[in-house]
């Protein structure tokens, strides 16, 4: 229970880094990252939404009988979730459009009901604060890395503009699915390596 | 029974507040979604439907209160009517009209020529018809089967004894955009005073 902000917020940058150290939200993380400027979408959505939800949940947290906790959270995560799906449909319709069904489906992304359950729930409002957005941050970056990834490879382009010469012949394969599976797999396999060589 | 009575309280608080927030972003939201909706979905098929006119159709948007054909709640309600002029008279109206398809809603925007009373063409805005079979409504072979369609006779699939060439594996959805097409030339019709009206260059 005792940690500082500091330490809650970074550990979500690394050592709890959704989706590669928690492997968790898997869903979302292989379908959006297409393109590098969907996986910020995604994970600037992301955040919002469990910034949000890990105060009111923490606010509420003395509040909300221990029965229908899971009931209370997802009615707190949906409420956010919907307001994003709105504010996005109305200032940033073309992204609103690229990421469609998996705007609506935050309500269901298992960090964030994670986050409630396994932290808001039981930790004062500015230790959940600053834990959403650790996490937020990790998965937005991990987003925007697999996403620029499979777009630079798959198409030629970072953010819509092209950085691999004209010679380059896109990997189309990178770009569907079977191609975000071996990305996420060979970035967890790297992270592995990276963690058995900093512990060691 | 304290204990239930709290769960009761808790949880009906929450999803009241909830409700109250939703409904002001909701509100807070409305025109600006409207807007985008008009920019992005609606603009580009009205531009292309109402393509050769000499005005700009988005901006000249008139908002009128119709009753559209075969809205059986009797209330107006308001709608978008888009007008194109050449030479300074008025060439053709496009409005948006929606039937229901084989996954949900058609929203088929249908521009008029006003003075031979006959179809321009059709754009499809929002649906929810299944990708690579009723999504094909989008594809503009489809859609040029509407064009030249006069007021005069039903707009029907030839499966149907019409004219127009149904999508192969998806007769629902080509009927779907045929009815919405139907009930654009019947509002049309019931409404063609106040319409015209409306958009005097």
């Amino acid at each position: 229970m005792e940690g500082s902000l500091v330490q809650e917020f970074k550990k979500g940058l690394w050592e709890e880094i959704p989706p590669f150290r928690l492997v968790l939200g898997l869903c979302p993380v292989l379908a959006v990252t297409k393109a590098a400027d969907t996986g910020l979408g995604m994970g600037i959505a992301a955040t919002f939404v469990l910034v949000l939800s890990n105060v009111i949940v923490s606010m509420l947290r003395n509040v909300i009988p221990n029965k229908v906790r899971i009931a209370c959270y997802i009615v707190v995560i949906a409420t956010f979730v919907v307001v994003t799906e709105l504010v996005m449909q109305a200032y940033t319709y073309p992204l609103y459009e690229a990421l469609g069904i998996f705007i609506p489906l935050i309500v269901v992304n298992c960090i964030i009901l994670g986050r409630a359950e396994a932290f808001a729930g039981k930790n004062p409002v500015l230790l959940s604060a600053a834990d959403g957005l650790g996490i937020g941050l990790g998965f937005t970056l991990s987003l925007t890395f697999l996403g620029s990834l499979r777009e630079i490879f798959g198409a030629g382009t970072l953010f819509g503009q092209a950085v691999m010469g004209a010679s380059f012949e896109p990997f189309t394969f990178m770009v569907q699915a079977p191609g975000a599976f071996v990305c996420l797999g060979i970035l967890l396999g790297l992270m592995n390596i990276v963690e058995a060589i900093r512990t060691r | 029974m304290r204990e239930i009575l709290k769960m009761i309280i808790v949880l009906a608080a929450i999803t009241g507040a909830s409700g109250l927030l939703l409904a002001g972003v909701n509100q807070g939201t409305k025109d600006q979604r409207k807007k985008q909706l008009l920019q992005f979905v609606k603009g580009p098929a009205v531009t292309e439907v109402l393509a050769g006119c000499e005005n700009q159709p988005l901006d000249d948007v008139k908002e009128l209160e119709l009753k559209a054909s075969g809205d059986d709640t009797g209330v107006a309600s308001a709608m978008d009517i888009f007008p194109a002029y050449k030479n300074d008279a008025l060439w053709a109206v496009a409005f948006e009209m929606s039937a229901g398809g084989y996954g949900g809603d058609i929203g088929v925007i249908v521009g008029i020529d006003v003075a031979k009373e006959e179809l321009i063409g059709i754009g499809i805005t929002t649906h929810k018809e299944t990708p690579g079979l009723g999504a094909r409504i989008r594809e503009k072979g489809f859609r040029d089967g509407f064009a030249g369609l006069g007021m005069g006779g039903a707009v029907e699939v030839k499966a149907d004894g019409g004219a127009v060439d149904a999508i192969s594996g998806a007769t629902i959805s080509s009927r779907g955009v045929c009815e919405a097409v139907s009930k654009a030339f019947d509002t049309y019709r019931e409404n063609k005073e106040a319409i015209l009206a409306s958009v005097k260059p």
